[in-house]
């Protein structure tokens, strides 16, 4: 594959490695003809080879001098080689027609000549090329650098000085000029470069884009290695419609974790008001702030930041941003910070949310403190024990709106019974909430709102499954199992129409959501239940006992109604009982490259078939697959699920959209992916993908279009679209990877690929 | 060291044979030739003193191989061994021929012929046709364990540290 | 129709007792895995605090490498905007059964769910509940596994005493080691 072809032009260092500081290691000179004047200096002649350690030079003359060294066992041994010479390790070759090099150090250098890396690609030539620290440093003094093959001088970066670090796997260029072939296309007094993975892949290179609504975009990233644990990539992104982005991108690594901050300026749009002409704005700055940060300290200490800001709701459709996408309907900006220990840990976290839909952002609620404890004690006796407690409060960024302190404490006591084939957990659980409520008065809709509510409700819940299996006899060596799963819960009805709904929303049931205690997120809303859900999943092993299938179907059979008193949420007005609810879902390896999976949800309350979501992959590898998925959700589901949604025509139709991803590469060379995904509802492309890329061994060049929907327009009431097509230029060669690019195209897209099985 | 040359040469052997005439005296059998620190083992050794000079004489040793001895005033002894060895004493000249090795502490020669001037210190390796010139530069830390090749008979003095 | 109580797909004998090591050891993740190996009536044994000197040496030890959290788009309104997230985690783990070898698991859980700007608050909390319960989810998939990596060391033992090289057992699938396509926000730990 292309890795091998490109790994032929490339020296292999196939001795056995030598190991130890190089003034320990003797040295071997081989020649025609030595003549030495003891202890002082040596001459050697005719095709003199000397080794030592990994590194071995030759060349047609050599001088040895050797220097006594106060103080130290061993003299200064130093050689200058004239005449071909030819030095070579486990890291670089270097050849021309002088070299110097120190025995005690193994420092090198050699004057007009040309050099390549030792079992990975990069070469070049320097007016001189020195190598220090033992091998870590490269120096090149007017030098050159390309990952391209010997004969290939596609691109080229030529600097007054260039140090290559082998270490940080770093290069700083200095006057660096980047050239294509003979051509020089810029210039930069200093540049940095990855040459490897272990900082950032691949040297990060301008790309170009076109797209409907920016113009031209040409995007030139400089990289900093500021120190082992940060690093910086600014990037000037200049669009012909808009005017010059600054995107800079700052990672960092310490104690608490590893983390990223961004912060993407642009001064002038000059294409706002085009895009957005009921705006009164004229050339607003445009802006983005991202922070993502993650990390346990010391085992117990955790933290985690998922922050994005962005000046103004339409940022992620007007900009493709690494940190968010059109679709995204609001920006997440979470903190929090936990203490864990075996049987106790506690989170204080803040939420809050720029939602981008105008109307929405007005009313988002924000957690801002929100404090989790929770204790567990396990066998006590028979028992388990687990505290929870919360303390949370509540705040909207629509003053108009309700908002409020909540304590919550749950005790729950489990008696967990388990044997060779089955588990039978009792547990009884204590549910006592407090609710410090502040109700705007004049508002009519919050006139059911209590200031002070309390609410105290047990639940009681008996969970049993078995397990059952047999030989299968028409595969030979094949198990299937049998699990039944049977789970009673009751809790008593409460009237939970005084309080408001901060952070509760209606959930979905598939098969594991069949087994809940809870039909409500968060806490304002515990539905009342007396209900038994049932399921039954079978499996199948393969004779490696790998699990090749599974299919599971279950169903919730309501003894009575399950409410919570709250009028506006149609699940919850509906009054029927009996089995309402059915869901299964089903997974099938056929075989290491085909996988099959689905599932589906039936509502009885909403006489539909509520969900349904089905995909088929084949991938034979990485760079080779096709995936057809299909997604199905009810317009009465939608509905339900999103109160606001009811009478708006761009939501109800609900989902019904069908889509077909493949790649496939071409003679070791080409890599191509398609992806279409059609809504039958609306009887149109909600998005399409074409990519290209054409690899060789130290460049690549990719073509990508995207048509997608990027906004709804309220006028001619149908969907507005985006045609980008965007070409991206890459270097490669530096680091290992060697993928057709095939993963990146494949996750361009609004609806990226992800692996089915 | 200096001064090994202005000392009596003392030669034992099994026999000795005098050609007064040519001035030649031929020893044979486990000869052992000393002079100051220098010492030649060989299997033959043939002495000749050109119109009777003394000073002047020519020492050819034959051996399978001859080995050569010699304390250095660098305190480094030095020592080889060659099918042949010629050593004439007014020059201080010394030369290995056949397979030759010469040996310092911290380096050691190897070649088809090597030609040592002791008191400057020069040593020269010649290879013939198809063959090279070996020379291998040791160490300190390697030289005390003396796993070099070919170390000659006599344990070195203690070396003292050089400068 | 053949059925009966569970037999040669319980927990193989050799892991009834296990020892259970991690880098995040109260995270949540280790928290479930740990409840569901008690579930599954596998008895953790600590490193070494109750474990009679030899004992600890003969027990395998499932060695929880971490998880990454996928969140992708899989459905649009009209509008363009999400309709369903899909969020994939994937859990890696080692088992090493002492003196033989070292077998990598990977478990895969995909979970969707339907996004709402209008209530981003509350969608987060559900985001953290499925979140728990893929865990959960997770933890299950990985006791199963271990049945695979009994049936390979079965094979290995066979291959060993008749001395032939231990192959690599089915337990992995070629493409499960084919690094996940980049998640978009993966939450390494």
């Amino acid at each position: 594959d292309l890795a091998e072809q490109c790994l032929l032009g490339v020296p292999m260092y196939n001795k056995p490695l030598v190991s130890g500081k190089p003034e320990d290691l003797p040295v071997h000179i081989k020649a025609d003809h030595s003549n030495a004047n003891y202890p002082d200096n040596a001459v050697f002649s005719g095709n003199v080879d000397i080794q030592q350690g990994n590194s071995t030079l030759t060349a047609d003359h050599v001088q040895l001098d050797q220097k006594d060294q106060p103080g130290h066992p061993d003299p200064l041994r130093t050689i200058t080689a004239t005449g071909n010479v030819n030095y070579g390790d486990n890291q670089v070759q270097l050849k021309g027609p002088k070299a110097w090099s120190n025995l005690n150090t193994k420092d090198t250098n050699v004057w007009q000549g040309d050099y390549q890396f030792v079992g990975r690609q990069g070469r070049g030539d320097a007016d001189l090329m020195k190598t220090r620290g033992e091998n870590r440093y490269t120096i090149l003094e007017n030098g050159t650098f390309t990952s391209c093959l010997p004969g290939d001088n596609s691109w080229s970066v030529v600097g007054s000085q260039i140090i290559q670090d082998r270490e940080e796997e770093v290069a700083e260029i200095w006057n660096a000029r980047f050239k294509i072939g003979k051509v020089p296309i810029f210039y930069s007094p200093y540049l940095q470069l990855p040459i490897g993975d272990k900082r950032r892949s691949g040297f990060l290179i301008p790309s170009l884009n076109y797209s409907n609504d920016s113009g031209f975009e040409f995007s030139l990233p400089f990289y900093w290695n500021i120190a082992p644990q940060y690093d910086a990539t600014i990037t000037p992104h200049y669009m012909e419609d808009r005017g010059l982005q600054l995107e800079n991108e700052f990672r960092y690594l310490n104690v608490t974790g590893s983390g990223l901050m961004a912060l993407d300026w642009l001064d002038k749009d000059r294409h706002y008001d085009e895009d957005h002409p009921n705006s009164n704005e004229k050339d607003p700055k445009r802006w983005l702030f991202y922070w993502r940060h993650g990390g346990v300290m010391d085992q117990v200490w955790r933290f985690n930041i998922d922050y994005t800001k962005v000046s103004d709701p339409y940022y992620f459709s007007d900009f493709s941003s690494k940190y968010g996408s059109s679709t995204d309907g609001y920006a997440t900006q979470k903190f929090s910070v936990g203490y864990a220990q075996e049987n106790w840990d506690a989170t204080l976290s803040a939420k809050q949310f720029q939602v981008f839909a105008n109307a929405g952002n007005a009313n988002s609620y924000r957690a801002e403190p929100q404090l989790d404890m929770n204790y567990y004690k396990n066998d006590i006796g028979p028992f388990d024990l687990h505290l929870y407690g919360q303390a949370v409060k509540f705040t909207s960024e629509n003053p108009g709106n309700p908002t409020a302190e909540r304590y919550h404490f749950e005790p729950t006591i489990d008696m967990p019974l388990s044997n060779r084939w089955g588990s039978l957990n009792t547990e009884a659980k204590m549910m006592a909430t407090h609710y410090q409520q502040d109700v705007p008065k004049n508002n009519a809709n919050f006139s059911s709102l209590k200031d002070s509510v309390n609410r105290v409700m047990p639940e009681f819940k008996v969970d049993g499954k078995m397990i059952f299996d047999r030989d299968m006899q028409w595969a030979q060596g094949y198990t299937q199992t049998l699990e039944p799963r049977a789970q009673y819960l009751y809790i008593p009805y409460r009237d939970q129409s005084n309080i408001y709904t901060y952070d509760s929303t209606l959930l979905q049931t598939d098969y594991t959501g069949l087994f809940r205690d809870r039909s409500y997120s968060g806490l304002d809303r515990i539905a009342s239940s007396n209900q038994i859900a049932s399921g039954v999943t079978s499996r199948i092993y393969d004779d490696a006992l790998v699990e090749r299938f599974n299919v599971s179907v279950g169903q919730i059979y309501y003894f009575t109604r399950s409410r919570t008193g709250d009028d506006t949420d149609t699940i919850d007005q509906n009054k029927n009982t009996g089995s309402l609810v059915w869901a299964g879902d089903s997974y099938w390896k056929i075989s290491d490259s085909w996988g099959l999976r689905g599932g589906m949800q039936y509502d009885t309350r909403l006489d539909s078939v509520v969900l349904g979501d089905a995909v088929m992959e084949y991938r034979r590898n990485a760079e080779t697959m096709i995936q057809l998925n299909y997604r199905y959700a009810s317009p009465e589901y939608v509905t339900a699920m999103i109160p606001a949604y009811k009478n708006n025509q761009l939501y109800n139709q609900g989902i019904n959209q069908v889509g077909a991803i493949g790649s496939m590469p071409v003679a070791d060379r080409w890599a191509m992916v398609a992806g279409y995904y059609y809504d039958t509802n609306a009887n149109q492309t909600a998005d399409a993908l074409l990519g290209l890329q054409y690899n060789t061994c130290c460049w690549s060049i990719g073509v990508n279009y995207e048509r997608k929907i990027k906004d709804w327009d309220n006028t001619d009431r149908n969907s507005k679209y985006d045609n980008r097509f965007s070409i991206h230029f890459a270097l490669r060669g530096m680091s290992n990877n060697y993928s057709l690019g095939t993963a990146d195209m494949l996750r361009s897209n609004i609806l990226p690929y992800q692996r089915a099985f | 060291v200096t001064g090994d040359t202005d000392k009596p040469i003392n030669i034992n052997s099994i026999q000795q044979s005098l050609d007064m005439q040519s001035n030649t005296v031929t020893f044979t059998g486990s000869v052992v030739v000393t002079q100051g620190t220098i010492k030649i083992n060989a299997d033959k050794v043939v002495v000749i003193r050109p119109s009777g000079q003394q000073g002047k004489e020519v020492v050819e040793a034959y051996g399978n191989p001859v080995t050569f001895y010699q304390m250095q005033d660098s305190g480094k002894p030095v020592s080889g061994h060659s099918q042949k060895l010629r050593y004439e004493l007014e020059k201080d000249f010394v030369i290995l021929t056949g397979n030759a090795y010469l040996e310092q502490l911290d380096s050691n020669v190897k070649g088809d012929k090597i030609t040592y001037l002791v008191k400057e210190q020069k040593m020269e390796a010649f290879s013939d046709k198809g063959s090279r010139v070996n020379t291998v530069l040791i160490p300190s830390q390697l030289q005390d364990k003396g796993n070099s090749a070919g170390k000659s008979q006599t344990k070195p003095a203690p070396q003292k540290k050089s400068n | 129709c053949g059925f009966h109580l569970r037999g040669n797909t319980q927990v193989p004998t050799e892991f009834q007792k296990i020892t259970l090591t991690s880098g995040d050891p109260y995270g949540p993740l280790t928290r479930s895995i740990r409840e569901q190996l008690r579930l599954s009536d596998v008895t953790i044994v600590e490193d070494n605090k109750d474990a009679k000197d030899g004992q600890a040496a003969e027990i395998p030890s499932l060695r929880v490498l971490g998880e990454t959290i996928g969140k992708d788009t899989v459905s649009i309104f009209k509008d363009g905007k999400t309709a369903e997230y899909q969020m994939v985690m994937i859990v890696n783990a080692q088992v090493l059964v002492r003196g033989h070898d070292l077998y990598p698991l990977t478990v895969r859980v995909y979970r969707s769910f339907f996004d709402n700007p209008l209530t981003a608050l509350a969608k987060d909390s559900e985001q953290d509940m499925i979140m728990q319960e893929m865990r959960q989810q997770a933890a299950q998939q990985l006791v199963r596994k271990l049945l695979s990596v009994h049936a390979a060391e079965l094979q290995n033992n066979d291959a060993r005493v008749q001395g032939q090289d231990v192959v690599m057992p089915k337990v992995q699938s070629a493409n499960d080691f084919a690094p996940a396509a980049g998640n978009k926000d993966a939450a390494a730990q």
